[in-house]
């Protein structure tokens, strides 16, 4: 099941590991994305820090870290086509997995019934 | 929003289209349309023709006396329906604004386009050489770009005396009983019009044009894309009171006459500070980038050879006629050589830079056949 940050990030965990994306509604508002800056497989991320950048046409977006862990993975298929993130941003779409220490989940995650009211009202 | 921005004419029919509207310039304009965006809009320009809303433009007619006081064209010289892209200039040669100036059909003055922007900063300097009845602001106008390779066919539709034009010139016709200034002009580097014409009837306009569906609207991000492409400038990114014609790559807009000793009183804003700049060169030129990344590289990034700081760029952005990154930006003069490599950087890292000069994509203006009455 996915949780959602006030960010407009999702996270889902998938065995050992959190997978993290942008939500629909962050890529709707980005428009046509043209490259993703992914991390380096092995960063130590603090909560709150720079991740990922998404390019579009016009502007350079961050992608923050949920939580403090490690990066395990990041999505290559964006490399080639970073246009994933708009066609698939909560499936194919993903940016990268870390692995997040018990205990170090953010607060005020939201499940999709409350992230849809959540991201309505930011509109 | 903010209740002090300004709606267009035309903002009930973008909101109907699923414009994604910001506040530019203090008018709220879409950036894109949805089921569109900036990618599918700006391609659709280059294959067959775009609508562009650009009424939050500044219209203002002026003598032509007026205008080359501040401004290098001879405005008096130039024939009714006669354009010109021209500079007004402060004092020490930096621009006040860039504008397009059309030779009004009667008496000597000029219809000029000036950006949202700038309309506060052009009409005080204007005021500075213009008494104040010499100043006219045309209100209540929409202006409408049609931009493309079909942009002809969609406008002569219904205006068919849009074909006599060639580029940059301008004439006043009539549709539903209301007069236009028509000028075959744009922002795009394809072929194209401004259609000025009474607010009321702004919808049914835009209607017609957007009837036949080749014509699809699009907005200011496909807008500045497209101008990024075609190597034009920006006010506010490449061209400000700090920076020359010299400098902006600008003194074609310069007749060579005009720089000779002129009289004091025949002589324009900052042409003594051109003059110098012509005879002992500048410190900085506009010059085109080609990121060697997907990554973009943008406005206010430094451009560094070895350790060097060598000039930063203005403007950047991912060109999708090119399907990569492009930039405009100043760097030094001894370093302005084309297929040379600077690096930008970017968020700390180093992108390196070809140097390329734009346009970057061929301009097809529909210039007078040479030797054509």
């Amino acid at each position: 099941m996915k949780k959602y940050t006030q960010q407009h990030e999702w996270l889902q965990q998938i065995g050992e590991v959190w997978r993290v994306g942008v939500s629909d509604y962050a890529q709707d508002q980005l428009g046509d994305v043209v490259a993703v800056e992914l991390p380096a497989p092995g960063a130590k991320l603090s909560a709150g820090g720079e991740c990922a950048v998404i390019e579009s046409v016009k502007a350079a977006s961050e992608v923050y870290a949920p939580a403090e862990g490690e990066v395990t993975a990041v999505n290559e298929a964006l490399a080639e086509n970073p246009q994933l993130v708009n066609e698939s941003p909560e499936d194919e779409g993903w940016i990268w997995e870390m692995r997040i220490a018990e205990g170090n989940l953010p607060d005020g995650l939201m499940n999709a019934a409350e992230y849809k009211t959540f991201s309505a009202g930011d509109s | 929003m903010n209740d002090s921005v300004q709606n267009t004419p035309l903002h009930e029919w973008h909101r109907k289209r699923g414009g994604r509207l910001t506040d530019f310039a203090g008018w709220r304009l879409p950036v894109f349309y949805e089921g569109a965006g900036i990618v599918a809009e700006h391609l659709h320009t280059r294959a067959a023709a775009s609508l562009f809303d650009v009424s939050h433009m500044a219209q203002v007619s002026a003598p032509a006396a007026v205008l080359e006081k501040l401004s290098p064209p001879r405005f008096s010289e130039l024939a009714a329906g006669e354009c010109k892209y021209a500079l007004l200039l402060n004092d020490d040669g930096g621009i006040v604004d860039d504008f397009v100036a059309g030779k009004e059909n009667s008496g000597d003055g000029c219809r000029c386009v000036f950006n949202a922007s700038r309309r506060e900063s052009v009409l005080q300097r204007l005021r500075t050489a213009a008494a104040e009845n010499e100043l006219r602001e045309h209100k209540n106008l929409a202006l409408l770009a049609v931009q493309g390779p079909l942009a002809e066919a969609a406008v002569c539709a219904l205006l068919p005396l849009a074909r006599e034009l060639d580029f940059m010139r301008a004439m006043q016709t009539e549709w539903l009983g209301e007069e236009c200034v028509l000028c075959r002009c744009g922002y795009t580097g394809e072929d194209g019009f401004e259609i000025s014409i009474a607010a009321t009837v702004a919808e049914e306009l835009a209607n017609a044009l957007i009837a036949g569906g080749v014509v699809q609207p699009a907005g200011l991000g496909a807008r500045d894309s497209l101008r990024l492409e075609a190597g034009l400038c920006l006010y506010g990114n490449e061209l400000n009171e700090k920076t020359t014609p010299a400098e902006a790559g600008l003194l074609w807009t310069i007749p060579k006459t005009r720089l000779q000793n002129e009289s004091e009183n025949e002589t324009f804003a900052g042409a003594n500070v051109l003059r110098e700049q012509i005879q002992s060169g500048v410190n900085r030129a506009l010059a085109g980038f080609l990121p060697q990344t997907k990554i973009p590289v943008r406005g206010g990034a430094q451009l560094i050879e070895g350790n060097e700081t060598v000039g930063e760029i203005t403007s950047g952005l991912f060109a999708p006629t090119l399907n990569a990154p492009a930039a405009l930006g100043y760097i030094k003069p001894e370093k302005n050589k084309t297929g040379a490599t600077v690096d930008a950087i970017v968020r700390g890292k180093r992108i390196q830079c070809k140097i390329a000069p734009p346009p970057f994509v061929p301009r097809r203006y529909k210039k007078k056949e040479k030797g054509k009455q």
